[in-house]
């Protein structure tokens, strides 16, 4: 479970797979396309910063592991961050625990993105992250209008246990879209994309069923739940909504009104 | 529950484990609200604990419990937040529509408690595959009252085309007679029919929750 292991544990992958890094802000852009575009439950969160997005946490945890002799860090023309002997040994260890579904999407960014140079890939992530606020308003009605459409195509489902769990989780992510007011351009596009990615997901399987969503609850829904984990842990951490099935949840935090 | 007898064990229906089960308190604009089904969760509470305290073993049979994850713990929430009075409780007004994802949260919670009951040591799940000959014996028994006033007007209750209840339903008064337990339901496919059904001797007994 990549839930049990160190929040560190992309950073020595990273260096494990490239061998080094060459600047902090490589290191950064890679962990993050690998959040984002590999979808890998990266656990650091990275906020609008002078040079895109970023998490001072990222730099902390290389001096960490550079302390505890898994890495070395020496100052060139910017940070170079290569692995020890040590941090191979330990990076083998963690590595029988990251299931390989999510060690090759990681590859696939760095092996995407590691022949960018720091210019390109710069521009890449702003091009394609830095949106204004506005495109990403647009972006959330559209949202919200899809979600709508869903859950009034669901409306009629028969109770069950995957029924409900379809039109809990869908009303879930309509209410986090109509509550959420985030500014950082890098957290709210974070929270569009993983609640966008889990509306359309609703939308592939219905073009799948043809009109025939009544069929929709018999369709296992572990892989569905396991996407829902991660639409309410960004909602809590960006303190949008809290999970849904949080002991301290207030139920009016669920109420809209419309 | 319209009975005080003394017995080793006892089997559950699926509504007394789902009463005993949605039995939740959360937190509502700050206050506590009490979710439960008014009448039937304390009195499923109240049987459990008489039944502890007298040492008898609860049981039911697999089937149940996977009636009531796949079906029973989804409909008793959407009825009860469909009900008025669960409106007037969350501060809605009666034409709104309680929203999916509080109906998701307490069923989510439901189910937590189904587990923590079986959990428990006085509290057995049977792997029980009955004789086809008994089910059908009591498939017989409710076929052969379906021209009855009684029977009709249940099934019109019911608005079901079959006068037999369901297949776990059979499976549970098979289970009763074979191992002389009684069932603790408040079903009135078992309810209706109590007398019928014991003097045929297809159960053992049936205890009304009521």
């Amino acid at each position: 479970m990549v839930s049990e292991l160190p929040k560190y544990w992309p950073i020595l992958y990273a260096l494990y797979h490239l061998g080094k890094i060459y600047n902090n802000f490589n290191l950064q852009k890679y962990l993050f396309l690998a959040q984002r575009e590999g979808h890998v439950p990266i656990k650091y969160v990275f906020s609008k910063d002078e040079y895109g997005p970023y998490c001072s946490n990222i730099k902390q945890d290389a001096s960490f592991l550079h302390s505890q002799g898994y890495i070395n860090m020496s100052f060139g023309a910017g940070w170079i961050f290569d692995l020890t002997q040590k941090g191979r040994i330990e990076c083998g260890e963690l590595i029988k625990k990251i299931p390989l579904r999510i060690r090759e999407s990681v590859d696939q960014i760095l092996d995407n993105y590691s022949s960018y140079s720091r210019a390109e890939l710069g521009e890449y992530v702003y091009t394609e992250y830095m949106k204004s606020l506005e495109e990403f308003e647009e972006l959330k009605h559209q949202l919200i209008e899809g979600s709508d459409f869903l859950l009034k195509d669901f409306q009629d489902l028969k109770p069950s246990s995957n029924s409900l769990f379809i039109l809990g989780t869908l009303d879930y992510c309509r209410t986090a879209l109509k509550k959420e007011n985030l500014d950082d351009v890098v957290k709210k596009g974070h929270l569009l994309s993983v609640i966008g990615g889990y509306i359309e997901k609703y939308n592939g399987l219905q073009d799948c069923l043809e009109g025939t969503s009544e069929l929709l609850p018999d369709i296992p829904s572990k892989w569905l739940k396991e996407d829902f984990e991660q639409v309410q842990n960004i909602c809590s951490e960006y303190g949008v909504l809290p999970a849904l099935y949080d002991e301290n949840l207030d139920l009016s935090e669920l109420l809209l009104e419309e | 529950m319209s009975h005080s007898g003394n017995f080793e064990k006892i089997v559950y229906d699926a509504n007394p484990i789902l009463y005993y089960c949605f039995n939740h308190r959360e937190k509502l604009r700050g206050n506590i609200v009490h979710f439960r089904v008014i009448g039937f969760t304390n009195k499923s509470i109240n049987c459990t604990q008489h039944f502890i305290n007298n040492n008898a073993t609860i049981e039911t049979i697999k089937q149940v419990i996977s009636e009531i994850c796949k079906k029973g713990v989804a409909k008793i929430v959407d009825e009860y937040c469909n009900d008025g009075q669960t409106k007037d409780l969350i501060g809605i007004s009666r034409s709104s529509k309680i929203p999916q994802a509080m109906k998701l949260r307490l069923v989510k919670k439901t189910e937590d408690k189904i587990k923590d009951l079986i959990k428990k040591s006085w509290f057995s799940v049977i792997d029980y595959s009955p004789n086809s000959d008994d089910i059908e014996r009591i498939r017989k028994f409710y076929k052969s009252l379906e021209p009855t006033p009684k029977m009709i007007t249940h099934m019109n209750g019911k608005n079901r085309n079959v006068p037999w209840p369901s297949d776990v339903d059979m499976m549970l008064l098979a289970y009763s007679k074979e191992n002389d337990a009684p069932i603790l339901t408040n079903d009135t496919d078992f309810t209706n029919f109590k007398d019928e059904l014991q003097s045929e001797a297809l159960c053992f007994e049936i205890i009304e929750l009521n």
